[in-house]
């Protein structure tokens, strides 16, 4: 187990070692510098000599040579410094820390819904498989899963913001107040939680399917158990491995959407840090963020393997 | 025991009663306001003389005054005091003094506002080459405290634009010489101003609180306290709005999210024109076709404005000149381009281009930038042009523009009140990118430029500036399409509000409903 | 229903057996499998024939006419700037399943290629690969076309060549665990120990057995590379204006949702028709291939 864990801990360190260097080298290629972003903001009217341009880019260290860059970078992350954000003049530790939590609320409440939603429905059409209400719980998760994000977004902004008055249009609504909060994150819960209910319902109904088809369910309702055990002890236990590993998946995936989810509910968090800080230039954000992201990302994946192991246990770590 | 009870019941009811003038003295009835910040939050820097970001702009008004202000309304014109009661100008034009107001206080309790402050504030910004508006103040000799109210600033050259661009504008709020030098880099995120609002803080979810500053020298402000929200998008502003989430909006670029606010009864709008803020056409120096005049008017001829008032009906004014006749030092006398494609291909022609040419189309990826380009693009082609449309992010898209790497692009260019600025910024030989805006490298009125900047007499200066703008639009260098409109919206419980021009929002001009 | 039992050595020749039980096969399958089909079929047409079938043209700019409700003169009425939003959907059906496919293709070779590779090459290098695909596959799909969208610019390649980086990972991974499942079965031993080549073998006993999968993936990644196609262009960061893709249109529309919605319901309904589609058949053949159903 111990072996298993420090070889998945080795592979995670490569692997955001890698994100880290592309996402290094691809934004300082991209054309324009933090130094450009100001310029575009201010338009000639602070001061722009080429030589005070210059010193800047020396003092921010812009006109060394990538490796050079970079090297003095990772030193810095190492030792738990990952630099100071141009545009929100704190450091990217900080900036990071305080928009954080607003993510990952989003992604267990999509994800809550997506259970919640998804996984009953799926065992119902997984029993009942083949009469109307299957097809039309499949019907609708087909579809669900099918519609672009951003437009489900838009549609529940418009029926229950802007015409039922229902819901707040925009923010993360005031900390202290969990009412408020939960107000906030309704619609942008339910819009990344319907297409992952959708996947989770259907991901669920085919392993019912598998399973019921099984032979030792076959031989428990022979051995003539009441229907519920056979349902509860056997097909829905062992339904669990698959569906866990969805489940994980899924907030993995949750988290990819947050992007544009949160762009278009005016939620801060993560994802929107991220497209705010490209454009921005902010080189020493888009790292961080990014390299938070990755870290989070890979440790949903570990925790999902560990968990399918877990659930398993015919699996051996190998 | 009836008369008991009864004597009871009326002390309790007149306490109830008493209650609200006794407890209710001490609350704060005053509302507390949400407000759309008009630009994407990036920001949190609250020194003004280190500014970096548009939207922290906004809220630099609400929290410092300046010795001298424009009148607040939608086109500054009109200069007013603030922190100053009365200023002479010298008649060599190179010294000013200013008399300040006495017993304006700095709202964490520091004491009075001083000449020294002023002198402070100036001189920061004068001798650290890493302040933002350094090369503002290059003008400037010498900022002395003459005593505690008179404060003298001594100009190396005459300058006919100072009180405009460096008092009344971006170098000039007054800070507290005490607290810079106490909080140091600490100042930034929590300053200490004289204005109508005291800052409270910038919050992790991104807004700005302000509250009050009830010792105000103007008076108490009539809102509690102040918070900026970001909101990105135009419908998300308008809804919010709506719901009562905010209660006063700016918005740019969506003529239908207005015509929504306006039908609604319970918001008030207001339509700002800002005739200083011109958008328009560039050429770059590095595009072979439009160094020839005749190039650049076949395209001012090619472009039919009804159209692009059609996109945007009842937001920005079209604009055949460069620089209005209601504004100081503008005028409608001038050649101009009304629609007229025949014309535009016999000028190509008489240009040696029969075929038209390929064009390359810098956009920005924002409104009403890609609206009016494919408009554009459309009537260039109609004449005969190959219009590609370029369309980048800002940054990506000013990085080309600074390598001036670009054919054709729009854009809008805004500097307000003093007209000086303006035609500097677009048509002098010191604006050659980095420096400044002029693109072509035009060189057609530099003298009558600096003409104008050194002239005090204001009838003197307003002909030498219709001279001018005859001479740039014979030639052309750039191409007037619209001047640029936003419309400020504002719901209950607020009555009125004066509306600003330049990201300026006038906290303490809020009215609300009693 | 019941198919009698087959080898599933070949599963194409199984399958050709199989048609005549196709009309057997459960009612749900078969009837979305069709409609899904269908809906393809008649998208093909509209790619195909496009520019025939608008009745106007699409970049004709006329703001007078901006923003109209559904009408006998516009039938799905019309954008901001007055064009007509049914031929502006019916051109940006090409752009839209033009860059889907392309990025399918793209990502299907290069995820085919290295997950084969992995899954067939025995000891390290073919855990070397498979880190490799595992580290892509942790990238988020949507933010990954994203950032690299905004990074470089965008562009029809730039595009394309981001959803395809961003798909990859996902066939390799089907693609090496198909090859490892069948890697060891005793035929291929059998004709690695005859002595035959890396590449033939490869080809001909693997291929045949990863193929069903991948087909099936391939299907569902069309219907992915449609979807974040239209996330970017909705983000502004897909084929520039004035070019009409369904993602542009939902980006232009977006900022007049609360006025005139049909721009967003129209160009949001046809990718989501169209990914509906593609899912339908998706699982229509999943369930066609899939050797267990056939051996009931």
């Amino acid at each position: 187990m111990l072996h298993y864990l420090v070889r998945r801990l080795l592979a995670a360190v490569a692997q955001v070692a890698v994100v880290l260097v592309i996402t290094f080298v691809l934004v300082r290629l991209t054309p324009g510098d933090p130094v450009t972003a100001y310029l575009s903001r201010v338009q000639s009217e602070a001061t722009a000599s080429p030589a005070y341009i210059a010193q800047i880019r020396r003092e921010l260290a812009l006109d060394q040579p990538l490796p050079v860059q970079f090297v003095r970078y990772i030193a810095r992350v190492v030792r738990g410094n990952l630099g100071v954000s141009y545009t929100q003049s704190e450091p990217v530790g900080q900036v990071i820390g305080d928009q954080i939590p607003y993510t990952i609320e989003l992604a267990l409440a999509s994800l809550l819904i997506a259970v919640l939603v998804g996984l009953p429905l799926g065992v119902y059409a997984g029993i009942h498989h083949g009469d109307s209400l299957d097809y039309v719980a499949t019907a609708a998760a087909t579809v669900s899963y099918s519609l672009p994000r951003f437009w489900i977004g838009m549609i529940l902004i418009v029926v229950f913001a802007v015409w039922l008055r229902l819901f707040p249009v925009v923010g993360v609504g005031a900390p202290g107040s969990v009412l408020d909060v939960l107000e906030h994150l309704a619609l942008p819960a339910i819009t990344l939680g319907m297409a992952e209910a959708a996947y989770i319902a259907r991901m669920t109904r085919s392993a019912m399917l598998e399973i019921l088809r099984e032979d030792y369910v076959r031989t428990a309702r022979a051995k003539g158990l009441a229907e519920r055990t056979v349902l509860l002890r056997h097909t829905l236990r062992n339904a669990m491995i698959p569906i866990s590993t969805v489940i994980g998946l899924t907030l993995g995936r949750a988290l990819g959407g947050s992007a544009v989810i949160e762009t278009l509910f005016g939620r801060v968090g993560i994802g929107s840090l991220i497209v705010l800080s490209i454009t921005e230039r902010d080189y020493a954000l888009v790292q961080g963020a990014v390299l938070v992201f990755a870290v989070g990302v890979f440790l949903v994946n570990l925790a999902v393997d560990l968990g399918y192991a877990w659930l398993n246990p015919r699996i051996r770590f190998t | 025991m009836v008369r008991r009870c009864l004597a009871v019941l009326a002390v309790v009811c007149v306490a109830v009663t008493a209650w609200p003038w006794t407890g209710g003295a001490q609350q704060d009835a005053r509302p507390a306001l949400r407000v759309r910040l008009q630009f994407a939050r990036a920001g949190g820097i609250y020194d003004p003389a280190r500014w970096r970001y548009t939207s922290d702009w906004f809220v630099y008004p609400d929290l410092f005054n300046w010795l001298v202000r424009w009148k607040p309304g939608p086109s500054p014109n009109q200069l007013e005091p603030d922190l100053a009661e009365r200023w002479e100008v010298a008649p060599d034009g190179l010294t000013y003094t200013f008399h300040l107001r006495k017993g304006v206080p700095w709202n964490n309790g520091l004491g009075e506002l001083t000449a020294d402050d002023v002198a402070f504030s100036f001189r920061r910004q004068m001798t650290d080459p890493k302040m933002t508006f350094y090369a503002v103040l290059n003008n400037v000799t010498a900022v002395d405290a003459i005593d505690r109210y008179t404060v003298r600033f001594t100009l190396k050259e005459r300058d006919a634009s100072f009180l405009w661009t460096a008092v009344a504008y971006r170098p000039g709020f007054i800070v507290p010489e005490k607290a810079v030098r106490q909080l140091g880099d600490g100042f930034v995120k929590a300053p200490v101003g004289s204005g109508p609002f005291q800052f409270v803080q910038l919050t992790p979810q991104g807004e700005v609180v302000m509250r009050a500053n009830d010792a105000y020298f103007r008076g108490r402000p009539q809102v509690r306290q102040l918070t900026f929200v970001d909101i990105e998008d135009e419908n998300t502003a308008a809804a919010a709005l709506q719901r009562g989430d905010v209660q006063v909006i700016w918005t740019r670029g969506n003529p239908d999210i207005v015509k929504l606010l306006r039908g609604d009864p319970k918001i008030r709008t207001t339509r700002v024109v800002e005739y200083d803020n011109l958008f328009q056409v560039q050429f770059s120096s590095t595009f072979k076709p439009v160094q020839d005049a005749r190039v650049r008017q076949a395209l001012a001829y090619a472009i039919d404005r009804r159209v692009i008032a059609a996109a945007l009906p009842g937001l920005d004014a079209m604009a055949d000149v460069m620089r209005p006749a209601q504004l100081f030092g503008g005028t409608n006398d001038v050649p101009t381009y009304p629609y007229n494609p025949a014309k535009a291909k016999q000028l190509l022609r008489e240009a040696g281009y029969p075929n038209g040419f390929a064009l390359a189309f810098l956009v920005q990826r924002r409104e009403p930038d890609t609206t009016v380009s494919q408009i554009l693009a459309a009537q260039w082609q109609a004449v005969g042009l190959q219009v590609k449309l370029d369309v980048l992010d800002a940054t990506a898209a000013f990085d080309v523009r600074y390598k001036e790497a670009f054919n054709v692009t729009i854009d809008a260019t805004a500097r307000p009140g003093d007209p000086h600025l303006f035609f500097w910024d677009l048509f002098d030989t010191a604006s050659f990118p980095p420096y400044g805006s002029n693109y072509l490298h035009y060189t057609g009125v530099d003298s009558l430029i600096d003409a104008g900047r050194i002239t005090l007499n204001e009838r003197q200066r307003a002909a030498i500036y219709r001279v001018l703008q005859r001479k740039v639009m014979e030639d052309l260098p750039i191409i007037p399409l619209f001047y640029r409109a936003y419309v400020l919206a504002t719901g209950d419980p607020v009555v009125s509000m004066t509306p600003g021009a330049f990201s300026m929002f006038w906290g303490d001009t809020i009215k609300v409903r009693r | 229903m019941s198919l009698s039992g087959s080898s599933a050595a070949n599963p194409i020749r199984a399958a050709a057996r199989g048609r005549r039980r196709w009309r057997r096969h459960p009612l749900l399958s078969h009837r979305s499998f069709l409609f899904g089909a269908t809906v393809l079929a008649g998208l093909a047409v509209v790619v195909a024939a496009g520019p025939a079938l608008a009745p106007a043209d699409p970049l004709a700019i006329n703001p007078v006419n901006r923003l109209q409700a559904p009408n006998p003169a516009h039938w799905l009425g019309t954008d901001n700037l007055g064009r007509d939003l049914l031929s502006r959907l019916l051109y940006g059906a090409r752009y839209s399943i033009a860059v889907g496919i392309t990025a399918m293709v793209t990502g299907g070779v290069i995820g085919g290629l290295l997950g084969s590779l992995s899954g067939y090459s025995r000891g390290r290098a073919g855990i070397a690969l498979g880190s490799v695909i595992d580290v892509f596959l942790a990238f988020p799909l949507e933010l990954t076309a994203l950032v690299l969208v905004s990074l470089t610019g965008s562009g029809l390649g730039n595009v394309i060549l981001a959803i395809s980086l961003a798909i990859w990972p996902g066939i390799a991974r089907i693609v090496r665990g198909e090859v490892l499942r069948v890697r060891d079965v005793e035929f291929v031993e059998a004709a690695r120990a005859l002595g035959g080549r890396v590449a033939r073998i490869l080809r001909r006993h693997i291929l045949g057995n990863v193929l069903a999968p991948l087909i099936v993936a391939l299907t569902f990644n069309v219907g992915s590379a449609v979807l974040v196609e239209a996330s970017l262009s909705f983000l502004g960061l897909g084929v520039p204006p004035p070019t009409p893709t369904w993602g542009n249109i939902a980006n232009d529309s977006q900022k007049y949702l609360v006025v005139a919605p049909w721009g967003m319901l129209f160009s949001g309904a046809a990718v989501g028709l169209t990914v509906l589609s593609l899912n339908l058949v998706g699982d229509g053949l999943r369930d066609f291939f899939d050797p267990r159903l056939r051996q009931r």
